[in-house]
């Protein structure tokens, strides 16, 4: 009995003692290095907690700080935002404090489906929209993703009450087209006399966002896959680090010098990579091949079959099989729904990876992580390898945004004023040279903005190159599809077969992947009219 | 028993070690299990104190720990706390609720006799056929576009406040406590009400404790009818908020997890203030019962 009881106090005792030290630690941490913090950081910190005691206090946060306050909890913030990306190109924490509604005004309600620091970014322009005129209002809701978005939006349909604007994600565009909620942005352009904006924005991104010929949304945030290579590794090996394979056998000779192995297992890979359904559809267009038929859905016949098993889809993934057959780098696996890419980008910033492929929006982190894991990586920017003697050429990727039905004419008028003022060239070099995506407006690189972006990381221009040197054609202006969004799950998993060796050819992994897909794009394509 | 030493004292000393021995191995053994289950939390706690890399490592560098990571969430998202306390009105209230309309009910259901009764109990059941994703559009359609919740503790808890499931094990487990029991209370003049009260509350503690956890865990990890019903971030709960941490490009994990440390802390608080009640009360009803 005494035992026993002693047992259980002994179990309790180690619990209250774990527990304890946990919440300990939990408690050091919430009040720890206070002193490490910069003087306009400590001011935000200021305003940010006035808008937390405001929030406690009253449901109407935003309308019980005074005006005069917000707009300096606002310059605060600017300030700070400029300090740290000076300081360190990394993603960085930036609180960003919403301006106060100006009396009379008329609210637009803008979904996104940023986080973090983007959303930040996001958050300045929109503030400076709203500070700058005093007609209309701007209030963003942040839906954790675009997936969420565009989940949400779905739903908000039955009831009726859609945001004014709301950013989606490029597979997104015929799905939204459908929901017949929409107002494209070309009405407005021809009403307002602004085609001088749509003749400015970059060819690429224009036709991704054009489907028969009706530019439906406003692109806002575009990128471009690239491949990333250690400059330094380049150099070890006896290779020219300005000169970096451009196709699959190029690639495949330099990782043949740039592999490291102890025994069999691969200490360096010379090219790593994760099974990536929308590097799959870029090596569609490198090769001028379509994913859909007829025309990628762009010619004002809806897609009705998709045809990404054909040659091009099955020459990639050999050329990764041949990879892995090789020894000659690692595949990391299914790259959406897993940390695949963060594996590679660890693995890439600590020297272990010395080729890999992902979007240009990621330059920066891969930049700073590579200074700060003291390995001498030295991050060069190739463009994305293509099949020897392919055309070459890629789709953009990203998001754009889109003007709903919603509110009366005064409200759209609105919602079109800041779809347009997010479209001016200083707003896309702003966000350009503080993200990692490409401004959307040729414009932009003319301020001064954006020249010292591109000063301060040179391999950007690679990317920008890549996006300027690709053909306008249906190929690479990309696929739209209604069912596109969930669609790169079935293809990863196929490219995934056929690596694990399940599947016997890529043309076997490739054709039960587009066979599942197509049953999936016949089932939606009967729903809608 | 082997001859000389069969003192007293001598075997109570080897009785003593052995014991010692025990309590060690038993405390090692305590060590690498709590390990195993703390590893969740002490592998975020690692990440989060990394600072801003792409690379980071299971155990950190300890001569360059970044504990300003957990004020760097707060200064992000100044409305974190507002989450916590918002995810836990939400769920204290949806499990008040659901405890009270579920024992009602299962109340009726068990012990009353009305016409109709086994239709009521089929219709409750039906109820937990039907998969969420059907009910989602109706209730938001109620809640949104009828009665203008958005924003509010009241969209966030009033679609919870019933549960079938609830109904049902209530049912179930007020079906197992004797009728002589009812029968013999009222003898000695006690009513419906109090005989819910005072007599089969009281003994159907294992099963409330069941739903309430099960209810209040539910309600605390829902993730999209919150993301739904709520726009400002100042109505977000923990489970929607902390996606706010996420970059939406690269991969750096410590602000992800400093801010997941933080939302999860109160709630570990709670178990292991309240985790004897907690126990007790799962188990006392069923060693006795």
């Amino acid at each position: 009995m005494s035992e026993e009881s002693k047992k259980r106090l002994s179990r309790r005792r180690f619990v209250t003692l774990t527990g304890g030290a946990l919440v300990a630690s939990g408690i050091l941490a919430a009040c720890g290095d206070n002193t490490a913090t910069t003087a306009p950081a400590a001011a935000t910190t200021a305003a940010g907690s006035a808008t937390t005691a405001a929030g406690s206090a009253t449901t109407a946060a935003a309308g019980a700080t005074t005006a005069a306050a917000t707009t300096a909890a606002a310059g605060a913030t600017t300030a700070a935002a400029g300090a740290t990306t000076a300081a360190a190109p990394a993603p960085t924490a930036t609180p960003y404090p919403t301006v106060a509604q100006a009396a009379g005004s008329t609210k637009i309600v803008f979904w996104h489906g940023f986080t973090g620091f983007n959303a930040g970014i996001l958050q300045q322009i929109v503030n400076k929209y709203n500070t700058t005129q005093q007609k209309y209002y701007v209030q963003t809701v942040a839906n954790s993703n675009y997936d969420d978005t565009i989940a949400k939006f779905r739903t908000a349909l039955a009831g009726g009450d859609l945001p004014n604007v709301v950013q989606i994600y490029d597979i997104g565009t015929q799905a939204m087209i459908d929901t017949k909620k929409i107002i494209p942005v070309s009405d407005f352009i021809a009403k307002d006399n602004q085609q001088a904006i749509v003749d400015d924005i970059e060819p690429a991104v224009a036709s991704y966002y054009t489907v028969n010929k009706v530019l439906y949304s406003m692109p806002l945030n575009s990128s471009t896959p690239v491949m990333y290579y250690n400059k330094a590794a380049f150099k070890e090996v006896g290779l020219d680090p300005d000169k970096p394979p451009t196709t699959f056998s190029a690639v495949m000779d330099a990782a043949k010098k740039l592999v490291k192995k102890d025994g069999d297992k691969i200490t360096r890979g010379g090219v790593d990579f994760s099974l990536y359904g929308w590097i799959l559809e870029q090596e569609h267009a490198e090769q001028g091949a379509l994913l859909a038929e007829p025309d990628n859905g762009r010619s004002g016949t809806r897609a009705n079959k998709l045809v990404f098993n054909g040659e091009a889809g099955q020459t990639y993934l050999n050329f990764l099989k041949s990879i892995l057959d090789n020894g000659l780098g690692r595949s990391w696996g299914r790259h959406s729904g897993t940390t695949a890419n963060t594996t590679i980008a660890s693995n890439f910033a600590t020297g272990q990876t010395a080729m890999t492929f992902e979007s240009i929006a990621t330059l920066r982190s891969f930049i700073s992580s590579a200074a700060s894991s003291g390995k001498g990586v030295d991050v060069g920017v190739a463009p994305l390898p293509k099949p020897d003697n392919a055309p070459g050429g890629v789709i953009i990727g990203g998001a754009s945004i889109w003007i709903t039905t919603q509110g009366d004419a005064n409200t759209q008028a609105g919602a079109w004023d800041f779809v347009k003022f997010t479209a001016q060239p200083e707003q896309q070099s702003f966000f350009a040279s503080n993200t990692g995506y490409y401004p959307t407006r040729k414009a932009a690189y003319n301020l001064q903005e954006m020249k010292d972006a591109l000063a301060k990381y040179p391999q950007f221009q690679v990317a920008i190159d890549q996006l300027h040197n690709t053909k306008a054609s249906p190929a690479t202006a990309g696929a739209v599809f209604g069912s596109f969004s969930g669609s790169r799950q079935n293809v990863e998993a196929a490219m995934d077969n056929f690596m694990t060796g399940k599947a016997s050819s890529a043309k076997a992994a490739l054709d039960d992947a587009a066979n599942k897909e197509n049953d999936r794009l016949t089932e939606y394509n009967s729903t809608v009219k | 028993m082997s001859a000389g030493i069969t003192s007293n004292e001598a075997h109570s000393s080897t009785y003593r070690a052995a014991e010692m021995a025990r309590t060690i191995g038993l405390y090692i053994l305590l060590i690498v299990a709590s390990l195993v289950v703390l590893f969740p939390i002490l592998f975020s706690l690692s990440l989060a104190v990394q600072g801003d890399t792409l690379a980071p490592q299971l155990v950190p560098d300890f001569s360059k720990l970044d504990w300003s990571v957990f004020s760097q969430a707060f200064n992000q998202e100044p409305n974190l706390g507002r989450w916590i306390i918002n995810s836990f009105v939400v769920s204290l209230a949806v499990t008040l609720g659901q405890l009270i309309t579920s024992s009602l009910a299962a109340y009726a259901l068990a012990t009353l006799d009305f016409p109709g009764k086994s239709i009521f109990f089929v219709i409750f059941l039906a109820t937990l056929m039907i998969p969420w994703e059907a009910t989602v559009i109706p209730n938001y359609l109620t809640i949104a576009r009828d009665l203008h919740w958005k924003d509010s503790y009241q969209g966030l808890i009033v679609p919870f406040l019933g549960s079938g499931f609830g109904i049902f094990l209530l049912r179930q487990y007020f079906m197992t406590i004797p009728k002589d029991l009812y029968e013999a209370a009222v003898i000695d003049g006690c009513g419906r009400t109090r005989y819910l009260w005072s007599i089969l509350i009281p003994l159907s503690r294992p099963a409330l404790g069941t739903l309430a956890v099960y209810a209040f865990l539910n309600t605390y990890n829902q993730y999209y009818w919150p993301l739904l019903i709520t726009d400002s971030p100042e109505w977000r709960t923990t489970q929607v908020g902390i996606t706010a941490f996420r970059q939406t490009e690269s991969a750096v994990f410590n602000l992800q997890m400093a801010g997941t440390l933080i939302v999860m802390v109160p709630t570990l608080l709670l178990l292991i203030i309240g985790q004897r009640q907690l126990v007790r009360g799962l188990t006392s009803g069923a060693l006795k019962g």
